[in-house]
C-alpha cells in the first residue's frame, strides 16, 4: 500500500473510530474463540498429539489414515448425509406449511407460533432426555399410544439398530421446525399484499397462488433458508450424543459426534486415548465435505435460476 | 458477483465448521469445564453443601467423585467435617455422573481442577502420573504408622505407586458379579445361578421363552456404552476363563482376541435371537437397573460395590435379588478375574495451592470412622485393614456372600499404556458380534491386526514391549 493509501486508511480508521470501537470486542472474541482455535487445528492436525505429553510431527499421515484406514469416518459421513437429507425433507415441508398457515397476525396464530418455538430454545440435551422418555423401547409414551391406536401390536425398538436415525431425525425436526417455520414467516410478509389482491382480482385459486405467487416470491428467502439448514444439520450432535451416543453400533454416529469423540472420548476404556492431532485432521476433511455441498447446492441452485428465468 | 457470493458462502461453511471442530465440538452438553460448583449438563453434579462462596473465609477443598451410591452416607459426615475440623478446611463435595474422565480432563487443562479427586480409571497410572501430571506424590506425607493401616503389599506398582512414589491409597475394591431376580428364577425353576456360559443361555432362553408374556425376559446388559458394558462382563468372563485381558497376551506381548470367540457366541445367542431384553443395546446402566427392580429382568452383570446401594436408595426394589459369581466357559474358574477397582481410588491433584489441607481431606476420608461404617453399610468392600477389624460385618454381604471380593478377583498387570488403535475399539467391535451385526471370526482377526499394529507402532517408538514369558492367567508371573 502506498504512503497515500495508508493515511488515507488511517484517516477513515479515525473519522470511523466509533463504529471500529464497537466492533472490537466482537473482533477479540473472535480472534480468541474462532481464529485461535483454527490456527491451533491447522497446525496440530500435522501432529500426533494426544492433549499431553509430546505432539509428534506426522506430515500428512493423519490424512492417509482419513482416506485410507479410518472406515469409522466414512461411515459417520455416510451416516451425517442419512440425518441431513431425512431432517432437511421433513423440516423444511412442515416448517413452510405450518408458516403459510400461521403467518396471518391473530392471537391464536401467534399463540401457536410461540409453542411451535418453543423446542428452538429448550436445551438440546434436555430434548434428547424427554425423547428418551417417549421413545425407549420398554415403557416410552409412543409404543404405549402406537399400540393404543393398534398400529403396532408390539413395542418398536425406537432407540435400536433399525429406527436409531429415524428417531434422531425426529428429535431433530421436532427441535428445528419452529425456527425455520419463522424465518418463513418473515419471507411471507415481505410478500406485497397488493400481488395477492391482483391475483384475487384475476380468479386465482389458492393453489394457483401457493405456486404462481407465494412461492417463487419467496425463492430468494428459501435459498438462504436451506443453505442454513444444510450447514446447521451438519454440525448437529449435541442432541444425539445425549440420546444414543452415536449408538447403536455406530448407527447414528454423524461426523461432528465422531470428531468430539477423537477429542472427549464418550465411552472411555483403557486402551483407548483421546487424539487431538487426527481429530483436528478429521476436522478439515469434514469441513470440507459441508464446503463441497455447500457449493455443490449454490452451483445447482444458480443453475435453476437460470433454467427458471430469475 | 454471484460467483464471489459462492464462494464466500462456501468459505463461510468451511470456517464454521472449522471453528466448531476446532473448539472440540463447541461448548455442549456433557462438555462444559467444570470447576467447583459448576453444573455441566449430561453429567449433573450433585454436591452436598453449599458453593465455595459460602465457605466463611476456610481453605476450599473441592473434592470430585462418581460415588453416587454413598452420597447419603457421606454428605452429613462432610458436613460434620466442614463445621468441626480444626483446620479450618472447608470441603466442596461434587458427585459425578457421566462423562468424568473428560470432565477431569477439561478441568486440568482450563482450570480450576478439584484439590482432590476420584481417579476417573480411563488411562493407566503411568499415563496420569508422567504424562498428564494430574497426581501429588503422598510418599512424603506419610509416616510408617500411617502407611502400616493399609497393610502388607498396599501399594503396588502401576496400580497405587509408581517406583518410590505413591499417588492414590488402597480405598474400597469392587467386582463384577451376575446379579439376577430370585423371584423370577423360582417362577421358572431354575434352581441354582449359571455355572457355566451353556447354562447362562439357557435360563436366559427359559425365562424370556416362559415369561416375555409379561414383559420379563431372561438377561439384559447396558449396552449404550459399549465400554462400559463389555469391561464388566465379557471382558470378566474371558479373563475368569482363562483367557486374555481386553486381549492382551502378557505372555507373548501381542494381542491376541481368539479366546473371546465362546464368549461371544453365546453372548450372541441370547442378543442376537430375541432373548435379551428388547432394546438392550440402546440401554444405559440406569434405565437397565429400573427394569431389573421392576422385576422385568432375570439377570445381568454390574458390579458389586454399587448395587445394593442402587436398590437400597436410588431405586428401592420389592422383588429378591441375588448375585453370584459369573459363569465361565468351562465351569471352572481358570484365571483370575480383575478388579472393577481396588487399590486406588482418590488422589491428590499435583497442583493443588493447599497440598497440606488437601492431605488433611485424604486422610479424613480414608478414616477408620469414615470407612469403618462404610464397610459395615455395605457400600464398598473397604481394603483398609484397620478399617474393617474395628467395624461390624456388612449385612450385605452377609445376606449375599458373593457380593465379597474373593480370592479369585486380584488386579492384573498393568495393560500397555497408550496404545492408539485405529478404526473402532474392540468394545464396539464385540457389540456387533453379539448383536448379529459382525461376523465373529472376522472381527476377532481384524481386531488382532489392528491392536498388534497399534502396539507394534508404539513399541517402534522406544516404549518397552510387555512380554512376561511364564504368565498365566492364575498365578500371573510377571517375572521376565
Amino acid at each position: 500500500m502506498s504512503a497515500k493509501g495508508k493515511r488515507h486508511l488511517w484517516q477513515h480508521v479515525v473519522r470511523e473510530r466509533t463504529s471500529y470501537l464497537m466492533l472490537l470486542p466482537n473482533l477479540v472474541m473472535f480472534a480468541v474463540f474462532t481464529v485461535y482455535p483454527i490456527l491451533w487445528a491447522l497446525r496440530y492436525m500435522l501432529y500426533d498429539y494426544r492433549g499431553y505429553g509430546e505432539a509428534k510431527f506426522v506430515g500428512l499421515d493423519n490424512f492417509v489414515r482419513v482416506f485410507t484406514r479410518d472406515p469409522v469416518f466414512w461411515d459417520a459421513v455416510k451416516n451425517t448425509m442419512v440425518y441431513v437429507g431425512g431432517k432437511l425433507v421433513l423440516t423444511l415441508p412442515i416448517a413452510f406449511m405450518l408458516a403459510f398457515l400461521l403467518s396471518k397476525n391473530t392471537h391464536i396464530n401467534a399463540v401457536s407460533q410461540s409453542i411451535i418455538f418453543t423446542p428452538t430454545i429448550m436445551s438440546s440435551a434436555v430434548m434428547a432426555l424427554i425423547f428418551y422418555l417417549l421413545f425407549n423401547t420398554y415403557n416410552g409414551e409412543v409404543n404405549r399410544f402406537l399400540m393404543w391406536l393398534g398400529v403396532i401390536d408390539e413395542n418398536v425398538n425406537w432407540l435400536g439398530v433399525q429406527h436409531a436415525m429415524l428417531t434422531v431425525i425426529i428429535l431433530a425436526v421436532w427441535g428445528g421446525v419452529g425456527n425455520y417455520m419463522v424465518y418463513f414467516i418473515a419471507g411471507l410478509t415481505g410478500i406485497s399484499t397488493d400481488v395477492y389482491e391482483s391475483a384475487k382480482l384475476d380468479g386465482a385459486n389458492g393453489a394457483q397462488t401457493l405456486f404462481r405467487i407465494t412461492l417463487p416470491l419467496l425463492a430468494p428467502v428459501l435459498k438462504m433458508i436451506l443453505m442454513l439448514a444444510l450447514v446447521i444439520s451438519f454440525m448437529d450432535m449435541q442432541s444425539i450424543m445425549v440420546l444414543t451416543e452415536g449408538g447403536p453400533m455406530g448407527r447414528t454416529n454423524v461426523m461432528f459426534l465422531y470428531i468430539y469423540q477423537l477429542f472427549f472420548p464418550i465411552s472411555a476404556g483403557s486402551t483407548v486415548t483421546q487424539e487431538f492431532g487426527y481429530g483436528a485432521a478429521v476436522s478439515l476433511v469434514a469441513a470440507c465435505i459441508i464446503g463441497l455441498v455447500t457449493g455443490l447446492y449454490l452451483i445447482i441452485g444458480s443453475r435453476l435460476d437460470k433454467v427458471t428465468g430469475e | 458477483m454471484k460467483k464471489a457470493t459462492r464462494i464466500l458462502a462456501a468459505a463461510l461453511a468451511v470456517v464454521l465448521t472449522l471453528a466448531l471442530a476446532a473448539c472440540g465440538g463447541s461448548p455442549s452438553a456433557g462438555s462444559t469445564p467444570a470447576g467447583s460448583g459448576s453444573a455441566p449438563a449430561g453429567s449433573v453434579p450433585s454436591g452436598s453443601g453449599p458453593a465455595p462462596a459460602a465457605a466463611d473465609g476456610k481453605i476450599t477443598i473441592a473434592y470430585w467423585t462418581t460415588n453416587r451410591h454413598d452420597q447419603a452416607y457421606m454428605t452429613p459426615l462432610i458436613e460434620e467435617f466442614n463445621q468441626t475440623n480444626d483446620k479450618n478446611i472447608y470441603i466442596d463435595y461434587q458427585v459425578y455422573a457421566d462423562n468424568y474422565s473428560q470432565m477431569l480432563d477439561l478441568a486440568f487443562s482450563t482450570g480450576p481442577a478439584p484439590d482432590v479427586f476420584q481417579l476417573s480409571g480411563s488411562d493407566p497410572l503411568e499415563i496420569v502420573v508422567n504424562e498428564k501430571g494430574q497426581l501429588l506424590d503422598l510418599a512424603p506425607f506419610m509416616d510408617d504408622a500411617y502407611r502400616a493401616r493399609f497393610g502388607e503389599g498396599a501399594f503396588v506398582e502401576g496400580i497405587n505407586a509408581i517406583g518410590d512414589g505413591i499417588y492414590s491409597l488402597p480405598y474400597t475394591a469392587s467386582a463384577a458379579r451376575l446379579f439376577y431376580n430370585q423371584d423370577i428364577f423360582s417362577r421358572v425353576g431354575i434352581k441354582a445361578p449359571p455355572a457355566t456360559l451353556d447354562e447362562l443361555v439357557a435360563d436366559a432362553k427359559l425365562i424370556t421363552e416362559q415369561l416375555s408374556g409379561e414383559g420379563i425376559y431372561g438377561i439384559s446388559g447396558n449396552y449404550k456404552s459399549a465400554a462400559s458394558s463389555v469391561s464388566r462382563s465379557i471382558d470378566m468372563i474371558v479373563m475368569r476363563s482363562g483367557g486374555t485381558r481386553g486381549g492382551f497376551d502378557y505372555k507373548t506381548g501381542t494381542y491376541d482376541f481368539s479366546s473371546y470367540k465362546p464368549v461371544l457366541e453365546a453372548f450372541r445367542e441370547m442378543y442376537a435371537t430375541g432373548v435379551a431384553f428388547p432394546g438392550s443395546e440402546s440401554l444405559d446402566i440406569d434405565p437397565m437397573r429400573t427394569q431389573f427392580a421392576a422385576g422385568k429382568i432375570g439377570m445381568y452383570i454390574s458390579i458389586s460395590h454399587a448395587e445394593p446401594g442402587v436398590y437400597a436408595n436410588q431405586f428401592p426394589t420389592e422383588e429378591k435379588w441375588d448375585c453370584a459369581q459369573l459363569p465361565t466357559v468351562s465351569g471352572k474358574v481358570e484365571g483370575k478375574q480383575q478388579l472393577w477397582f481396588g487399590g486406588s481410588n482418590i488422589g491428590i491433584n499435583a497442583a493443588t495451592k493447599h497440598p497440606d489441607e488437601a492431605w488433611e481431606v485424604m486422610k479424613f476420608l480414608h478414616s477408620d470412622e469414615v470407612m469403618g461404617p462404610y464397610h459395615t453399610a455395605g457400600l464398598g468392600t473397604v481394603m483398609i485393614p484397620s478399617a474393617v477389624e474395628s467395624a461390624e460385618a456388612p449385612e450385605t454381604i452377609s445376606q449375599m456372600p458373593n457380593l465379597a471380593i474373593s480370592s479369585d478377583d486380584q488386579n492384573w498387570p498393568p495393560l500397555p499404556a497408550g496404545v492408539v488403535v485405529e478404526g473402532k475399539d474392540y468394545y464396539t467391535v464385540v457389540v456387533e458380534c453379539i448383536f448379529g451385526i459382525t461376523d465373529i471370526d472376522s472381527a476377532i482377526e481384524d481386531l488382532n491386526t489392528r491392536y498388534n499394529a497399534a502396539y507394534d507402532k508404539l513399541v517402534e517408538s522406544g516404549v518397552e514391549r510387555i512380554v512376561y514369558p511364564n504368565f498365566d492367567p492364575i498365578e500371573q508371573d510377571t517375572s521376565k
